[in-house]
């Protein structure tokens, strides 16, 4: 039996079956499509993605991770997937809600990188491009969506979009990563100013949320973490992201219970190491905030960078 | 199939003892579950206390049972660890150190605050960028046999809370707190991202 046919019989089981077993027909057909015989792909996407209209949750959770993972593969496929993301955006299932987030983000930085190099980009690649660009206004309003797993996901995205829309020290030239510097002022897509100017806005808006009293502790630690990582690779936030850890020590949301203060306080504490350990202008600040947080003089030390170390030698 | 599709892993420090009863006892109530340890080596007591019994991840539990019952069989009988690592042999292997595995999880529980501490750490170095979420909790328990026995019913109780959440990324606080109140005791928690 050939590929093709292995791939027709088991999405009419899929038909048929129950939500176990249509959800295993469906990842076997995955399986065969991705691994097997991706030329398949093109003609067989439109099979399966019609499961989005699917009764159960776990089935259109596994349309949205089929889409992410042919898309990340296959960026031209984008085009016949895309209503579909958009469709499931408003999904009565917030744990599909949340999945169309995490796509959204994974598929919203593949397609940046996609974009940068191309001198020419098809039409129908313009328009899912200018569907994920409105897909990520929802988004960046879902800081204020009242489930937290949204939020936590919102923020994430916003960790990505910051990510990609900044300035690089060091743009790496094999394209491996996004980022303002890369984009050409003449490209027929990406507008770097504007794109630059929205990171930062969108950095803003998750420095205000994360500072905000009623946040809850699992967003807050989600926030640490996303600014740590934006910190870490774009060196120009890592003032004001050391700026937000202090007065975090400082000022913790007062809802905290016990547990929940040592908790955020060991994530101010393994973030503020991560960032320590860069050398920068800010790292007599950071070992101050180390201290408070409970490391000892000796813990700080070892893990002082070493070219502070040299320039505080010259210095003195 | 399992009970949950969660993807669950219990890390203590040298996957023998507190990570092993509670992958037992989640295992054999049909989670998906797996065990880890974080320290560098895997430890166990040895006759006297400045003497341990030191083998590294790669060793076979089979080996450190024919190893310890060649040592000192009515010993290593009489303080328990004869029988742990024959529980052991028959769920895996050997052990394994977490550090090295690359398996997504969605739910890490660690059974000593350095090793959620070590747990955290290593999840942050690794810099992935699949959005992915993987909480992970920290339920402390006392490295003997016993605590390892009560700690495993106590992270039982956890996990069947969170797996029969209908939305358990949105009430896992609660769920924590409730919990907290319940067994009289603290748990760490921190959400963190592959």
């Amino acid at each position: 039996m050939s590929t093709e046919d292995q791939i027709i019989k088991l999405l009419n089981q899929a038909s048929l079956a129950d939500n176990t077993g249509k959800l295993q027909c469906l990842r076997n057909v995955q399986e065969l499509l991705i691994n097997k015989d991706p030329v398949l792909l093109d003609n067989m996407l439109l099979e399966i993605i019609q499961f989005h209209r699917d009764t159960s949750a776990d089935v259109r959770k596994f349309v949205l991770g089929f889409i992410e993972e042919v898309c990340r593969k296959d960026m031209l496929l984008l085009p016949k997937c895309i209503n579909i993301i958009v469709t499931l955006l408003s999904d009565p299932n917030l744990q599909v809600e949340r999945r169309v987030i995490q796509v959204i983000t994974a598929l919203y930085r593949d397609m940046l990188l996609w974009q940068v190099p191309q001198r020419k980009i098809p039409q129908d690649m313009t328009e899912a491009w200018v569907h994920l660009s409105h897909l990520k206004g929802f988004i960046l309003e879902a800081l204020d969506a009242e489930n937290e797993g949204i939020r936590t996901h919102a923020i994430k995205f916003i960790e990505v979009l910051v990510l990609c829309q900044s300035l690089h020290p060091n743009p790496p030239e094999d394209g491996s990563e996004v980022c303002i510097n890369l984009i050409p002022s003449d490209h027929a897509t990406l507008d770097a100013s504007s794109l630059k100017a929205e990171g930062g806005v969108a950095f803003q808006s998750l420095v205000n949320f994360t500072t905000t009293q009623t946040i809850t502790p699992m967003n807050l630690m989600t926030s640490i973490g996303s600014l740590t990582n934006v910190a870490k690779q774009r060196p120009n936030y890592l003032g004001p992201v050391v700026q937000v850890f202090e007065s975090l020590h400082a000022n913790l949301p007062p809802t905290l219970s016990k547990s929940q203060v040592s908790s955020v306080r060991k994530q101010l504490k393994l973030h503020a190491t991560t960032l320590f350990k860069i050398a920068s202008p800010f790292t007599a600040r950071l070992a101050g905030l180390l201290s408070d947080l409970g490391a000892t003089s000796s813990e700080i030390e070892r893990i002082r960078p070493k070219t502070t170390k040299e320039s505080t030698k010259r210095s003195s | 199939s399992y009970v949950s599709n969660l993807k669950i892993a219990v890390v203590c420090s040298s996957n023998q003892n507190r990570s092993m009863e509670a992958h037992n006892l989640l295992q054999k109530r049909g989670y998906r579950v797996q065990s880890f340890g974080t320290g560098s080596c895997v430890k166990l007591p040895g006759v006297t206390v400045d003497k341990p019994n030191i083998y590294s991840f790669d060793t076979p539990y089979q080996d450190q049972f024919v190893d310890l019952k060649r040592k000192d069989a009515s010993f290593y009988t009489q303080n328990g660890l004869l029988n742990m690592l024959d529980r052991n042999r028959r769920i895996k292997q050997k052990p394994e150190r977490f550090q090295e595995n690359k398996d997504e999880f969605d739910l890490i529980v660690t059974c000593q605050e350095r090793v959620f501490d070590q747990v955290l750490e290593n999840l942050s170095e690794r810099g992935g960028n699949s959005c992915k979420m993987v909480h992970v909790i920290n339920v402390e328990i006392r490295d003997n046999h016993d605590d390892a026995t009560l700690g495993a019913f106590i992270i039982h109780e956890l996990v069947k809370e969170i797996c029969s959440s209908s939305d358990h990324e949105a009430e896992l606080e609660e769920i924590i707190n409730t919990m907290e109140k319940k067994k009289k005791q603290r748990f760490l928690y921190s959400p963190s991202f592959y």
